[in-house]
């Protein structure tokens, strides 16, 4: 029989959640466990649009279409939001939570950044004659681009939950994880973008 | 506490990166999206394109993973659980595509 003390769970560390019987934090957990999952969505949205790319009909081409330079800013925003949120993370850890603050507001900001970015290629597209249900390649490319689209909105709603319990004091130095799962998901959808990024629109150049 | 998670917990603490070093991982990101958006625009033949632009996205992809997502310094089950998402999905999806790939190739 199992001596008593492997059995209990080891002690939480400061700014830690309470580690569950595996010894590691249950959230934290949980979230790796989701962000894997979320690998087989987004490979799935991707090997659909590979699928397709090919099949543009009568409307425009991803190779005719697409802005490198615009979207490079943007992947350059999404960028520097991982740096920020990690920033966050580092500050709040430290007990320094107007800082933690701060980088939580301006990570919030830059995914909104991204989001308007996201927007505009959007509308312009359309105008350009490439609506969701113009050819195979247009349903396949807004609905991959809409889908991480839709997670940064979901990370934004998360940062500034994070933002109004940190200013309302209920974000204490104890709570840090809780910020580390955010930034998780974040740096998850950062990553996501690296990839549609490359695969979508920087091999687009020969169709 | 036992000796080894003592151990363990101060090598965590040791290894925990400073912000100067996630400053420097951002650099090293901007400068591999650099490279990759310059190889966008050199004629390169295709093969050599995506080969390129492949070893550039993944070196972005272990970055972020490793120093962002703290993987580097964290448990290796949530390593384990993330490279088998990622596993799972390219052994799926490449499965598929080539299903399709080949469909045309065979008169079912």
């Amino acid at each position: 029989m199992a001596d008593t003390a492997t059995i209990e769970a080891p002690p939480a560390k400061a700014g830690h959640h309470q580690p569950g019987a595996t010894g590691m934090s249950n959230q934290k957990l949980a979230m790796w466990v989701f962000l894997a999952s979320e690998c087989l969505l987004f490979g799935g949205l991707i090997s659909t649009y590979l699928l397709y790319r090919d099949t543009s009909l009568d409307g425009p081409t991803a190779g005719e279409i697409f802005d490198i330079p615009f979207t490079s800013v943007s992947s350059f925003v999404l960028l520097m939001s991982s740096l920020t949120m990690v920033l966050a993370l580092s500050s709040i850890t430290r007990g320094d939570h107007p800082r933690a603050r701060l980088w939580l507001l301006t990570t919030a900001l830059l995914g909104a950044i991204f989001i308007g970015g996201q927007v505009y290629e959007f509308t312009t597209f359309y105008r350009e004659g490439l609506g969701y249900t113009t050819s195979p390649f247009s349903s396949a490319f807004f609905t991959l681009t809409g889908f991480h689209g839709v997670h940064v909105s979901v990370g934004i709603v998360m940062l500034m939950s994070l933002y109004i319990s940190s200013v309302r004091g209920k974000l204490r130095t104890e709570n840090a994880e809780t910020v580390e799962i955010v930034g998780l998901y974040w740096h998850f959808v950062d990553l996501v973008w690296v990839l549609i990024f490359t695969i979508i629109y920087l091999t687009a150049r020969g169709i | 506490m036992s000796d080894a998670t003592i151990e363990a917990e101060s090598a965590e603490a040791h290894d925990h990166p400073s912000d100067l070093d996630y400053v420097k991982v951002f650099v090293a990101l901007l400068v591999l999206t650099g490279i990759e958006v310059a190889t966008f625009f050199i004629d390169l033949p295709t093969p050599m394109l995506i080969g390129s632009l492949a070893i550039l996205m993944s070196v972005k992809i272990y970055l972020i993973a490793a120093w962002f997502m703290h993987l580097r310094i964290d448990n290796r089950l949530f390593s384990r659980l993330f490279i088998t998402g990622i596993s799972f999905a390219v052994v799926v999806y490449l499965i598929m595509l080539s299903t399709f790939l080949l469909w045309d190739q065979f008169d079912f």
